[in-house]
């Protein structure tokens, strides 16, 4: 698309180096889109091998069905429209895998299916493809399977525990080979044997986000003399392990480590704003800091516990361990570094995307604390996706120049 | 590191802005060169784009470096003089840049280079008298296309206080001010302060690329005394545009669309202040232009000083530039124009004549809402949203100011990873809209 003027020129040229004729500036900064979903899928990719080493190839399975579905429902909507978007496969590869980040490694595989092919008919193509949609396709279609398959995905439908790996059986053992351990008897990962029961290659545990969930509902019984220090010796799995991973989850849910290194590499890539996880993070955190949780009394019933961050039982600062375990545990790493980094579905200005990673945290902390609904940080992530383009129109740069006198 | 500066706030600097790969190791430490004229020179007759200057010489006359070719018209205009000695042959029509085809002097060098009768300045000649003798020098502002004199003239008429001569070059490649900088750089501050009275300004600036702290340290030595302000600028694009230069340095703002000079300042680049200098210090009025010829497809990338009316193809073969060339531009890579034809002449506007190499690119994909234009703007505008202009008819007064206060820095186009035309759709919008809001309705 070069200007009137030069192709016009172009024309009566008739003779010459061959000279081509663009318009101004003749250089680019080399950064294409083709690069910026070559990192995002590098990224998605490390994780979900993070994940298959935790989850075994169960994780595989739901990964690579999700992915391959997305992969083909884009090729055969693209020739359906006959519209050939550069880039646009690679998008759906990288949506098919994040969305099978977000799936537990024991979801069928019928489910990662219906995923895939949801988030790539319903959260895209419907709202007009590559481009030009609102909400976060795979964040999108894991939401659209919740409902759609709660007995496979919901804590409260018979999902109480889910399976990790045991040492010595990562990667290649079977989670459906998984034996229930009671919270008290649980030593952490590398410390509780599995001797007797030798057929056995997994944990079968309550997530530590469930296990947060239900402290604050009041529903754990943690006692009344020290309710936080029980919360975190008996229910909850070392802070550690929430760190590596090694606690039940979604297949890339767990692994904090691996989503901050790939959430460094692109933040160092250009291609994530750093703003954008440390918001999310940082708000997440203030918001479960401040709000009450619902604690045992002495006289049998609740109390609200505010500013749970600031609670020190028998001299050690177990509130801000309980902060610490809602930051690691669960949705909310994956959310920060890359469901909420996403570009297409994230304001454009960083002041927008500021404002958004702020709302994610937050929604996503009251719906953890107070709600009902499950994978509270992917309805954050919706939710904010829906006030992007407000955000976008109250963020926009002011002009340098003023406004000429009449 | 810069980064951090900038964010830090350690920096003067404006927001937004790109800090582009500089391309200039190899240029930047070789002296000027002077390239010898040819066989022939076509000289333009034409200065600007709008109005062509009358010859005052008839063809097969022989001519004397610095005789008088054709007087300027108007006050915008420059008037145009011989580079060297040697025989007019006749009038024709020359290929240049930035103005298309243009009515031009054949001179065939007599190889003498004998010049005409010249009458240099005395140190303590009154700015009175250099005034009244500036229409005469023949110098032209290559960033807007006026003369000198016309410059200093809106500027008085503008009461402008401030005299900023633009030592940076923040696009990849130019070296032309730097080197001018080096190598003339006691005559560069001598000139600056003549300009600066001649002018009548209270203030003269000279602002230099902070990156280079030996020259600014050496400029700063000669300056010392003579109330120019040597002040070093980090070289983030585009520092180098007048209007950031005004906003960095004094904190004015521009109306939207305006110049400089409605400001009250006056910016004048180094190689129109070299030219002012040597005119001053010789008489002679300039005959040359310093061009950077540099880019992928040269081989002896370098600083030359060229006769104007050389043909483009002769200085690229000087700087053996590679057959395969694609794409040839006047002037640096982000605002310059593509040199349309290959028997182009060198006019009095190019400050550089780049060979790039044109790699092929895929076509542009929809918008990915990466948010880099509207992050590296220095303007401060949305050129991803203003790109939605094209398929509309009418505008709000909002986006017309965000379209008027695009300075062509194409940043934009240069960042997007989608490969949309962003400046070239903003250009061509504001073109549209700004003429339609003019026609009453």
């Amino acid at each position: 698309m070069t200007g009137n003027a030069a192709s016009a020129v172009e024309t009566r040229n008739p003779r010459g180096w061959g000279w081509r004729m663009p318009g101004a500036p003749f250089v680019r900064s080399g950064q294409s889109h083709a690069q910026i979903l070559a990192a995002w899928t590098m990224a998605t990719m490390i994780v979900a091998l993070a994940g298959i080493v935790l989850y075994g190839l169960s994780a595989a399975q739901v990964i690579a069905v999700a992915a391959l579905t997305a992969l083909a429902t884009e090729a055969s909507l693209s020739a359906l429209a006959m519209r050939q978007v550069p880039g646009g496969l690679m998008h759906a590869l990288v949506t098919g895998v994040l969305l099978g980040l977000t799936l537990p490694p024991t979801a069928p595989w019928f489910v990662a299916a219906a995923g895939g092919f949801l988030a790539i008919l319903v959260a895209k193509w419907m709202f007009g493809g590559f481009g030009h949609h609102l909400w976060h396709p795979a964040v999108a279609g894991r939401v659209i399977v919740q409902f759609l398959f709660a007995q496979h995905l919901s804590f409260s439908q018979g999902l109480v525990q889910t399976p990790i790996l045991a040492p010595g059986h990562l990667l290649v053992g079977q989670i459906s080979a998984a034996v229930s351990i009671p919270a008290e008897s649980y030593q952490g990962w590398s410390n509780t044997p599995l001797e007797d029961s030798p057929r056995a290659e997994a944990f079968l545990l309550e997530r530590p986000v469930q296990v947060l969930r239900r402290m604050a509902s009041g529903s754990l019984d943690v006692g009344f003399a020290e309710p936080w220090t029980t919360l975190l010796r008996d229910y909850l799995p070392p802070w550690k392990d929430t760190v590596l991973g090694t606690v039940p989850g979604g297949v890339g849910e767990s692994c904090t480590i691996a989503l901050v290194v790939v959430g460094m590499y692109l933040i160092y890539r250009g291609h994530l704003r750093w703003q954008v996880p440390v918001c999310v993070l940082a708000s997440a955190a203030l918001t479960a800091a401040i709000l009450p949780v619902a604690v045992p009394h002495s006289s049998g019933a609740l109390r609200m516990q505010w500013l749970p961050a600031l609670v020190v039982e028998d001299k050690v600062p177990v509130g801000a361990a309980y902060v610490l375990y809602h930051v690691t545990a669960g949705q909310l790493m994956l959310c920060a570094f890359l469901l909420a980094g996403d570009m297409l579905a994230g304001p454009l200005t960083v002041r927008g995307q500021r404002y958004f990673a702020v709302g994610v945290g937050v929604i996503a902390m009251l719906m953890r604390l107070y709600g009902v609904l499950e994978g509270e940080c992917y309805w954050a992530i919706l939710i904010m996706n829906t006030f992007v383009p407000a955000i976008d129109r109250r963020t926009r740069r002011r002009p340098l120049a003023v406004e000429p006198a009449a | 590191m810069r980064r951090i500066a900038d964010w830090m706030s350690w920096n003067q600097a404006f927001d937004g802005g790109l800090y582009l790969p500089d391309e200039r190791a190899r240029t930047a430490r070789l002296p000027i060169e002077r390239m010898a004229v040819g066989e022939t020179l076509w000289v333009p007759l034409q200065v600007r784009g709008d109005e062509a200057c009358e010859p005052v010489v008839t063809a097969s006359a022989s001519v004397l470096g610095g005789q008088l070719l054709a007087g300027g018209g108007s006050v915008g205009s420059a008037a145009v003089y011989a580079p060297t000695s040697g025989r007019l042959a006749r009038f024709d029509r020359v290929w240049t840049a930035w103005h298309g085809f243009v009515r031009c002097a054949v001179l065939e060098p007599d190889g003498r280079d004998a010049w005409a009768e010249v009458r240099p300045f005395a140190s303590a000649t009154a700015a009175e008298e250099v005034r009244e003798a500036l229409p005469s020098a023949g110098i032209m502002c290559d960033r807007s296309g006026r003369s000198l004199h016309a410059v200093l003239v809106s500027a008085r008429s503008a009461r402008a206080d401030v005299l900023i001569i633009n030592g940076l070059e923040t696009e990849p490649y130019l070296t032309v001010a730097l080197r001018l900088l080096v190598e003339r750089g006691v005559e560069a501050v001598g000139a600056a302060r003549r300009l600066g009275e001649v002018g009548g300004f209270r203030r003269t600036v000279l602002a230099v690329s902070q990156r280079h702290r030996r020259l600014v340290r050496r400029l700063r030595d000669i300056a010392r005394t003579s109330g120019v302000e040597v002040v070093p600028l980090p070289d983030k694009y585009p520092q180098c545009h007048p209007l950031l230069l005004i906003h960095v340095l004094l904190d004015r703002r521009i109306a939207a669309g305006g110049s400089a000079i409605d400001a009250g300042v006056c910016v004048i680049s180094t190689a129109t202040l070299a030219a002012f200098s040597q005119w001053m210090a010789t008489g002679r009025p300039p005959v040359t232009r310093v061009l950077t010829v540099a880019g992928g497809a040269v081989a002896r990338p370098g600083t030359y000083e060229v006769a104007i009316g050389t043909p483009i193809a002769r200085v690229l073969e000087r700087a053996e530039a590679s057959d395969g060339v694609e794409c040839v531009v006047s002037g640096g890579p982000l605002t310059g124009v593509a040199v349309a034809r290959s028997d182009a002449v060198v006019s009095v506007l190019d400050t550089a004549v780049l060979a790039l190499e044109a790699a092929p690119r895929p076509g542009p994909v929809p918008c990915v809402r990466c948010g880099w234009c509207i992050e590296d703007c220095p303007v401060g505008i949305d050129p991803t949203s203003l790109v939605q202009l094209e398929g509309r008819s009418a505008c709000s007064a909002e986006e017309l100011l965000a379209l008027r206060s695009c300075i062509d820095c194409g940043l934009c186009t240069y960042v997007c990873p989608a490969e949309l035309p962003l400046a070239e759709s903003i250009a061509r919008s504001r073109a549209r809209f700004s003429s339609r809001a003019e026609v009453p309705t």
